[in-house]
């Protein structure tokens, strides 16, 4: 299921908490083509930020994205704190929450390399392209090369 | 003076195929027309994926 952009961004942000727009819809704002069906973020791992998502996604029946129907899985303060990266299915659709991403760090790491985007009625933080460049460069998957390939475009086209 | 980026000869490649056409309207929108697009985009794509599935199960018939 695609992800609905304009309901999931708004729900995080209008909820207070702390995080950072990465992957194809930062690719987006970028300025990229590229459709993309998810949103990964990098969220914030303080306490206080974690009780916020999981009361946020709560309504909204976040669960593993692929695994078999039916795991006796919350995605609650603890689950939250136990793990790190989580691909999640919900009903506003995938979202992959990024305690660290390969190349980047965690929230803090990244802060510093983004900028506030005004979109839906809400302001966020998106990862600014250098820095979505080098994190695609060091996840280091073939799938990511076209896309990679695109923002290094992006970049020239920016500076001409 | 701009120096050249290295970049890794694969991509490099790859970028040879790049549509720059769609980068440069692209970038003539703000941010969050940009994000319009792609949920504008994306609802497209589900319909089209919906409309896919209707038509699967008359095939096997």
């Amino acid at each position: 299921m695609s992800a609905q952009f304009d309901k999931l961004l708004p729900l995080l942000v209008k909820g207070g908490t702390e995080f950072i727009l990465v992957g194809g819809v930062a690719g987006n704002v970028l300025g990229s083509a590229r459709l993309t069906f998810d949103v990964d973020i990098v969220y914030n791992r303080s306490r206080s930020n974690l009780g916020k998502i999981a009361k946020l996604l709560a309504p909204y029946q976040p669960y593993l994205r692929g695994a078999p129907p039916g795991l006796p899985f919350v995605l609650d303060v603890p689950t939250l704190r136990n793990g790190l990266n989580f691909t999640l299915a919900t009903a506003l659709g995938d979202l992959d929450l990024l305690g660290e991403v390969v190349g980047g760090g965690g929230y803090r790491d990244l802060l510093p390399h983004t900028f506030e985007v005004e979109a839906f009625a809400v302001k966020f933080r998106c990862v600014d392209l250098p820095t979505l460049i080098k994190l695609k460069r060091a996840a280091g998957r073939p799938k990511d090369l076209e896309s990679i390939a695109e923002l290094e475009a992006l970049l020239e086209e920016r500076e001409r | 003076m701009k120096t050249k980026r290295y970049r890794d000869p694969v991509i490099e490649a790859y970028m040879r195929d790049v549509d720059r056409t769609l980068l440069r309207e692209n970038l003539k929108l703000s941010p969050a027309q940009r994000l319009e697009k792609l949920v504008s985009f994306s609802e497209f794509a589900a319909t089209l994926r919906k409309a896919g599935r209707r038509v699967r199960p008359l095939k096997k018939r």
